[in-house]
């Protein structure tokens, strides 16, 4: 474990019953980087994102955040120290606008009291419409700032996807997950989140992407984490790691399997 | 949303206020008054179970909670009506609090099963106490409001209170939809999970708006104690509780505007009803049955669509 | 009076157990809460009465011929109230069925009034007696038919098809859709089972202590307590729910205060739930966020 990482695994697992969806899974991740983590359908991704932020628990193995064990805490509280994810299935706010849905990603920053509220201080005033002003800017950022107030469960699939990563982005991460943000995106968009992503790792993000997309990893991604059958089977920069041969077999058995 | 208040609302107000003007009768008042009140106790249930979507099923129990503490203070122990309403308010926020936490760490079906129970649990607990709560009889010879020396006597003055009351609780729901706390809110109904990914605390976020909507149905309870003069079990049990929840589903879940209209149009009911005592369970719940069925999203924002279409129209040709 | 009590207890238990299990089968099969439950039960103790009072029908007949009718409305009340539905949202389902529950207590208010109404037995004869408690022979077959009931519903469930198909869709509706089950079908096949064994307890009790139109809400609330209180995703829960329910009602009249027994009661199951979330068969919940 080095003591510089961000986000630390050692020997994490976890079974449902008496399957186990991931074991032995050690991996460290460092500011400033993009991550990905790849793997064939069934191979534990998603259940390690969710162990990761908080929304299942590990049996075994620890999970430390800038040094700190975090295997005890709440997801919310991952997400007020810094850790934000979208999801695989999107997790708007449905009856909300665009716009609104970033403003709640400021929920950690916000410090409007009940009283200030209700009385109509100044401070309240102001605070609102700088939220405003910033969600605005985060929705311009990936690109949907025209939906600004068109209700979230109404917007086409793929700018659900970009919203959340905007609303993810309005917690103001140092560790940012994504689970197949990919997904419903054009060439042309999925290149733009890419771009995006690059931005924020050179301003000392940290970025692990869960992706089938390989055209869009390999182009991003400076380390790769390859996952099969719930364990850790290669990780390392993009060039190994695609040429391993345990990688390609992996892979060639869902081809040959029929699965994909 | 905004913070903003929205006009038509705000003339409806203005038309309220006219009203004594434009009748001498006080069984109008009455009346007015009353739908007043429902709508008050209304757009509290609408926080907690439109906004944020929760199974709540204690506001006539709150309600209660309100009218006896401000009664029972006011009557057997002579304290005054301006010091009584903090008290009632902050008791409903405590209990509130209290209810709504072991209620909420689970699943929903627990919350309607809690809420419920408190219900049952506080109708029969007055009932049961003739002492100091006036059991089965009530409390009655209840003080009008008073501040200071003046003390609403008359019905008029007893009416205007309640519509200040009722314009206060208005715009105060308003502008708590548009600030951050009715974003939270919003999103507990909306996605848990998106909320937890937003880094708010679930548990803490619903009993503060179980709080917060608790002391708005004990400020109806205050209002309807001391504009009747006398309250008893029956004025909170099981009837109130489902004619607020068609009120809620009717002005449509969430819409704070539309429940306003639709309590005010049905405190009428109970006028009607009053004649065909016996009636009351089939005409609610019928009433219930056959809005959602038909009009799930509420009669006033369906009502308000239309208008808008027609407007659109009108406005192209 | 210990004995007495634990007899009381333990029928007024097993009524609530069937009432509650009828419940937990449309919460676990339908994902509904079926809050009109209670005005089921009632129902039935209504039509009892009248055909057994009113009409003087005998007894067994009187019971099959309730038993029927409730599962009629049950069914009628599925396909014409709740499989129109347009929407998702749960709240708003648990809105109609409040709605559906109040409607049902109208009706029967206008037909049999508020009264509370005596069935006849339906065994005659003096009560029975174990050392000095004792129980009337109704209330004797209503202790041995819950008892079948339960061991038939356990055979159900895990040996016929309908019965697994049934806990699978509510275990996982999308898989059980794939296999073949249908959303409506598995409704209506929950709504008629509730239905039966609504009608059953409704009948079994009616002539043991009352029929009345305004128990509805209280059989809801105890079914409801029960099934929580065993855990709803425990096939045994209603069971161990309605036992625990029942008798802490009835040491609780006996023995504390008849006038408070509810109160406290309702009390005692906010406290266990706290303290037990899953109910009283699981163990502590995974606390997520």
């Amino acid at each position: 474990m080095n003591k510089s990482a961000i986000l630390s695994l050692v020997d994490v697992g976890k079974s449902f019953d008496a399957v186990a969806a991931v074991s032995n899974v050690c991996f460290d991740l460092f500011d400033g980087r993009i991550y990905a983590l790849i793997g064939p359908n069934g191979a534990g991704k998603t259940t390690l994102l969710n162990i990761i932020s908080g929304y299942v628990g590990s049996d075994s193995g620890s999970i430390r955040l800038r040094g700190e064990t975090i295997g005890g805490w709440t997801a919310s509280r991952r997400v007020r120290q810094g850790m934000a994810r979208t999801f695989q299935i999107t997790q708007l706010f449905g009856h909300m606008t665009a716009l609104e849905n970033v403003m709640c990603g400021f929920h950690t920053h916000i410090a409007q009291s009940l009283a200030s509220v209700l009385l109509g201080l100044p401070s309240f005033w102001t605070e609102e419409r700088a939220l405003r002003v910033r969600a605005q800017h985060l929705l311009e950022t990936v690109g949907i700032s025209d939906y600004a107030n068109e209700p979230a469960g109404l917007l086409p699939f793929g700018l659900q996807r970009r919203l959340e990563v905007a609303r993810a982005l309005a917690t103001q991460p140092s560790l940012l997950l994504l689970d197949e943000p990919c997904a419903g995106l054009s060439r042309a968009e999925a290149a733009d989140l890419g771009r995006l992503l690059q931005h924020l790792s050179r301003q000392g993000m940290c970025v692990l992407v869960v992706e089938h997309n390989m055209p869009f990893i390999l182009g991003i991604a400076e380390e790769i984490v390859v996952l099969d059958a719930g364990e850790v089977i290669a990780k390392g920069r993009s060039e190994e790691v695609r040429n391993d041969p345990r990688v390609i077999e992996a892979y060639l058995g869902e081809v040959e399997h029929g699965a994909a | 949303m905004t913070a903003r208040f929205s006009y038509p609302i705000m003339t409806l107000f203005v038309a309220l206020a006219a009203l004594p003007l434009a009748t001498a009768s006080p069984y109008h008042l009455t009346v007015a008054g009353l739908a007043l009140i429902f709508a008050i106790l209304a757009q509290g249930t609408n926080l907690i179970m439109g906004t944020a979507g929760q199974a709540s099923f204690a506001h006539a129990a709150f309600f209660g909670l309100g009218a006896y503490t401000t009664a029972v203070l006011s009557t057997k122990f002579d304290f005054p009506v301006w010091l009584t309403l903090p008290i009632a308010l902050c008791f409903s926020f405590v209990v509130g609090s209290l209810l709504a936490y072991p209620a909420l760490r689970v699943r929903g079906f627990y919350l309607a099963l809690v809420t419920f129970a408190f219900s049952e649990i506080f109708t029969s607990v007055v009932g049961e106490m003739p002492g100091v709560l006036g059991g089965t009889e009530g409390i009655s010879g209840i003080p009008p409001f008073t501040l200071g020396g003046w003390s609403a006597d008359d019905r008029m003055s007893k009416y205007y209170v309640v519509w200040v009351g009722a314009v206060l609780a208005y715009l105060s729901l308003a502008r708590l939809n548009g600030s951050h706390f009715g974003r939270v809110a919003r999103s507990l109904r909306d996605s848990e999970t998106g909320a937890t990914a937003v880094g708010i605390n679930l548990i803490t976020a619903k009993v503060r708006v179980f709080a917060v909507s608790a002391v708005y149905m004990g400020f109806a309870g205050f209002l309807y104690a001391h504009f009747m003069q006398y309250i008893s079990p029956t004025s909170f049990g099981l009837n109130v509780t489902i004619l607020v929840v068609s009120m809620v589903v009717v002005g449509g879940l969430g819409d704070t505007a539309g429940v306003l209209v639709g309590a005010l149009v049905l405190s009428l009911l109970p006028q009607w009803t009053r004649d065909y005592v016996g009636l009351e369970p089939v005409i609610y719940g019928g009433l219930l049955v056959v809005i959602i069925l038909l009009l799930p999203e509420g009669v006033v924002p369906a009502l308000r669509n239309t208008l808008r279409q027609v407007q659109r129209r009108a406005a192209v040709s | 009076m210990f004995l007495q009590i634990l007899v009381t207890g333990t029928s007024l238990g097993l009524v609530y157990s069937i009432v509650a299990f009828g419940f937990q089968i449309v919460a676990r099969g339908s994902n509904i809460f079926n809050f009109a439950h209670g005005e089921f039960v009632a129902l039935a103790t209504l039509i009892y009465f009248s055909l057994s009072a009113t009409f003087e029908l005998p007894p067994v007949t009187a019971v099959v011929l309730t038993i029927l009718a409730v599962v009629l409305v049950s069914v009628a009340v599925e396909r014409l109230m709740l499989a129109p539905v347009r929407v998702r949202d749960p709240l708003i389902v648990a809105i109609l069925t409040v709605g559906i529950g109040t409607l049902m207590r109208g009706v029967m208010i206008l037909m049999w009034g508020h009264d509370v109404l005596f069935a006849p037995p339906l065994l005659s004869g003096p009560p029975l007696s174990l050392a000095n408690a004792s129980i009337s022979r109704s209330g004797a077959v209503l202790i041995v038919t819950c008892l079948a009931v339960v061991v038939a519903l356990y055979l159900v469930f895990s040996r016929t098809l309908w019965g697994k198909k049934i806990l699978a869709a509510a275990i996982n509706p999308e898989a059980a859709r794939l296999v073949g089950v249908e959303e409506g079908t598995t409704r209506f096949s929950v709504f008629l089972l509730a239905g039966l064994l609504a009608g059953i307890a409704g009948a079994l009790v009616a002539p043991v202590t009352f029929a009345s139109s305004g128990s509805g809400f209280n059989f809801v609330l105890k079914a409801f307590a029960a099934a929580l209180l065993g855990g709803l995703d425990n096939f045994a829960g209603p069971l161990v729910g309605g036992l625990v329910l029942g008798l802490l009602e009835a040491f609780t009249a006996g023995y504390v205060s008849s006038a408070f027994r509810e109160p406290i009661v309702l009390i005692f199951v906010i406290l266990t739930l706290m303290v037990r979330p899953s109910g009283l068969l699981s163990g502590p919940t995974e606390r997520i966020t």
